[in-house]
């Protein structure tokens, strides 16, 4: 049950926030802040498909995440939701098409690793 | 066109005053989007301690939700989305996940010093790579993709 939980958390937060991104970069920068332009942009929000798609997974995440807060410890849960760094990365240099140079491995790396370790 | 998408950005590289706009932006967006995951997950940890296992049911899930932690925790939640949503209408994906990992950092340390609890030699090491790691990232430029689709 613990690694089947593990594998949907993983999944989903990485479809959830790459499909975020993708669709934050579709709908263009957020410049207005004040309340009309946050419900507008809401609204514009509400109906891109790749945000529909985000929200899906990171619902799913959440439950996953809280679920899985009930039947093992934080420091379980915690260092293996870092599992996300490596597919995410991944999917934002080939389907994102962002320029992840050896800076940006280093530090995923670091960052995963440093995770697991504060975790224990 | 939604009235605030804004202009489409051309290139980061040929307006260095749009370059130090977008920096300052996404430096008090990253603190946001830190912030509220930190309280966010620490009040909904809190809260679901309180409530144990609560099984599988989804009643029970939903019944969870108005716990006042639970609750507290989702509304801080909710900033962290919009937050998270905002920086990522313009900072890359690869920049944004290694940065916010900093609240890996703050949730270890509040913990030794408002809740007293005590940080073992592994757990150093772990503060210091993820903020070293933090610090790498943080020197690159936060939008590399030039490419901006029409809505």
């Amino acid at each position: 049950m613990r690694w089947v939980l593990v594998f949907i958390l993983v999944a989903s937060t990485t479809l959830g926030d790459v499909a975020r991104a993708r669709g934050m970069k579709h709908h263009g920068e957020v410049r207005e802040f004040h309340p009309g332009a946050i419900s507008s942009a809401l609204w514009s929000l509400a109906r891109n498909k790749w945000v529909i798609l985000s929200t899906f997974g990171m619902a799913i995440s959440f439950f996953a995440f809280v679920r899985l807060l009930t039947i093992a410890p934080m420091s379980f849960a915690v260092p293996v939701s870092a599992a996300t760094f490596i597919p995410e990365t991944i999917l934002a240099r080939l389907y994102l098409r962002e320029q992840v140079d050896w800076r940006r491995w280093a530090g995923a790396g670091l960052i995963a690793a440093g995770v697991v370790l504060i975790s224990r | 066109m939604p009235a605030i998408s804004g202009t489409v950005q051309e290139s980061v590289h040929g307006i260095p005053d749009n370059a130090v706009r977008l920096r300052a932006k996404t430096r008090i967006f990253t603190a946001l989007v830190v912030f509220s995951s930190v309280t966010g997950n620490s009040a909904l940890s809190h809260g679901m301690k309180q409530l144990g296992d609560i099984g599988n049911s989804p009643l029970a899930l939903i019944e969870a939700l108005f716990h006042p932690w639970v609750a507290l925790g989702i509304a801080l939640l909710i900033l962290w989305t919009l937050t998270h949503m905002a920086l990522l209408s313009w900072a890359d994906l690869s920049y944004v996940l290694p940065v916010t990992a900093i609240g890996y950092v703050l949730t270890a340390l509040s913990g030794k010093y408002l809740l007293n609890e005590t940080i073992s030699q592994g757990q150093w090491i772990g503060i210091l790579l993820i903020t070293s790691g933090v610090i790498i990232v943080g020197l690159t430029a936060p939008v590399t993709t030039t490419q901006r689709e029409p809505e």
